[in-house]
């Protein structure tokens, strides 16, 4: 991020957050099969 | 490298940490290209080291020199080390050099991530590597980790799971870094239809390795659970189903491979045209085919168990799915070939390790068009006509795509040129030496020679021998690599500002060469 641009700041800081709650989304998503037994 | 970047280093910045301090802490992106680099060659030679044991064991028939349980857990951390520790840190480490380069960035989004990303990569190689030393020895699993055997094992199972779940954190940070970057941090003008294929086939990467890592992490968390928690996901005995896991395992397993592939195809993108001293041809063709390719990889996994006892419906679903990724595959086969077409082509070394890619890759691809078959891969399933096709896609495919790239940009990053001479020794005795390795383990696999046992029948003694002796002279022509770089570093001669003057992506036309240490401070103007 160039120093001072806190739009672009901002921008990157919600694309990282709904890529981390996709990655946990995913994580938890691998037990769904076992959550009907 | 270092005493390039160091003298910009000082000219720059007066309070920049040196010395083992430097690597330590550092949040910059070259630094970081630099660390995961040198950890890919370090983790190349020591899961080469595994693989000549192998080699070695199945020189001649019966057992040699390691027992069996031994001969289980070489092939499983050789496979382990060459996947999470060889080939995917080169191409994090390539990504962190040259995405901000190519894209007109300063930096990496999360450059703090960035250093922790890499960090977390050395506690998992010496968790993967101790486990030789604990009781009972390394995972003989295979790499794939199956039920039941891996959760009847001992505590290096245990660590083997860290590790995964360590090396996966560490793959899931990094690609966050990317994409982020890639998508905010670009110079004014540089539209994403722009960008070098290296940053395209890296953007794609980055989505598959986000949406697969965490169900790698889920399945060997289950593992663990199923070995000390009293859990039976994957435990019949317990109500639990073992094939649960191979079904999870090949969702995370085949992108995987492609996440192995598609950075490797960037690599290439960017070697042909610059030395065929044409344009890429069918750059937008390119673009959709990798995400074409992407998309496809979620859907082929029944592909690596067909054997498995799944419905007629399944088998034809996933045979027909898999033969479709010939479709783009062919499409850039062709574009690299339409792009050397009446091109002015020179075969300094970065060319022929592409070209042998190209070639190779191929041979790869067409030998997984035949496993695609069901009835042919039900006779052909773990044999080793499978070790002999993936090893075409990966050694013939990344791992040439990984040399290639570091000849082709070494001077970018050292500011010194590699001698030719040397690069070529490298590439011809590479390549003879991996065809002499693994194209005989095609008829072995025809024959019915099974794949992960250390001890063979008679018939298959002579192909074996030959296998052998190309895998040392293919293990050993790697030293000429690793005298070529640092050759390079200390004392190669200065390159020019445009060392090939077909190239033409920013690194190279914006940038000084050696790359100064801070990647543009003002962003570039891209027309």
């Amino acid at each position: 991020v160039t120093q001072g641009d806190a739009g672009k700041r901002k921008r990157a800081i919600v694309t990282a957050i709904v890529l981390v709650a996709f990655a946990v989304g995913v994580y938890f998503l691998t037990f769904w099969r076992y959550g009907h037994r | 490298m270092t005493a390039a970047t160091h003298a910009h280093d000082d000219h720059h910045d007066h309070h920049a940490p040196y010395g083992i301090k430097r690597w330590l802490f550092t949040t910059n992106h070259k630094d970081i290209g630099t660390l995961y680099l040198w950890f890919s060659l370090a983790m190349f030679f020591s899961g080469g080291a595994l693989a000549l044991l192998i080699r070695a064991e199945l020189f001649q028939p019966g057992l040699q020199l390691v027992d069996p349980e031994f001969f289980n857990s070489l092939t499983t951390v050789h496979g382990l080390v060459m996947v999470f520790g060889a080939i995917m840190p080169a191409f994090v480490g390539f990504a962190n050099w040259l995405v901000p380069m190519q894209i007109g960035a300063a930096d990496m989004a999360f450059p703090r991530m960035n250093n922790w990303s890499f960090w977390l990569v050395i506690p998992a190689a010496l968790l993967l590597f101790g486990s030789f030393f604990v009781p009972g020895g390394a995972a003989g699993s295979g790499w794939t980790l199956y039920p039941p055997l891996i959760i009847q094992q001992g505590m290096a199972v245990d660590m083997t799971i860290l590790a995964v779940h360590l090396l996966g954190a560490s793959s899931i940070m990094g690609s966050i870094n990317i994409i982020t970057t890639i998508l905010n941090l670009r110079a004014p003008g540089m539209t994403l239809m722009k960008m070098p294929l290296f940053v395209w086939t890296w953007l794609i990467t980055a989505y598959l390795l986000i949406a697969v890592m965490p169900v790698l992490a889920g399945a060997v968390t289950m593992l663990l659970t199923d070995r000390h928690f009293g859990t039976s996901f994957f435990n019949a005995a317990g109500g639990g189903d073992p094939t649960m896991f191979m079904h999870i395992f090949w969702f995370f397993g085949h992108p995987e491979v492609y996440i192995m592939i598609l950075p490797a195809f960037g690599i290439v993108s960017q070697i042909i045209p610059a030395f065929a001293r044409k344009p890429l041809f069918g750059y937008a063709s390119m673009v959709y085919a990798t995400a074409s390719i992407a998309i496809l990889s979620f859907i082929v996994w029944g592909h690596h168990m067909f054997t498995v006892g799944m419905p007629a419906a399944g088998q034809l679903f996933f045979m027909y799915a898999t033969m479709l990724i010939a479709v783009p595959t062919g499409v850039k086969v062709f574009n690299w070939i339409a792009t050397m077409w009446k091109g002015s082509i020179t075969f300094e070394t970065p060319m022929l390790f592409a070209v042998g890619f190209v070639f190779l890759f191929t041979i790869g691809g067409f030998s997984g068009l035949v496993l695609a078959v069901v009835p042919v891969d039900i006779t052909l399933h773990n044999t080793y006509y499978v070790v002999a096709h993936f090893h075409y896609v990966l050694f013939s495919g990344a791992a040439f795509a990984i040399m290639g790239g570091v000849y082709f940009w070494l001077p970018k990053w050292t500011g010194h040129m590699y001698s030719e001479t040397l690069g070529k020794w490298h590439f011809w005795l590479t390549a003879i030496g991996f065809n002499i390795t693994f194209f005989p383990q095609h008829f072995l696999g025809l024959a019915g020679m099974p794949r992960r046992i250390p001890d063979y029948a008679l018939q298959f003694a002579e192909w074996n021998m030959w296998s052998s002796v190309g895998a040392f002279i293919l293990g050993f022509s790697q030293l000429l690599f690793l005298y070529a770089v640092i050759e390079c570093i200390r004392s190669g001669r200065k390159a020019e500002q445009m060392p090939w003057e077909g190239a033409d992506s920013i690194e190279w036309t914006m940038l000084p060469t050696p790359a100064p240490y801070h990647t543009f401070e003002t962003p570039p103007t891209i027309k």
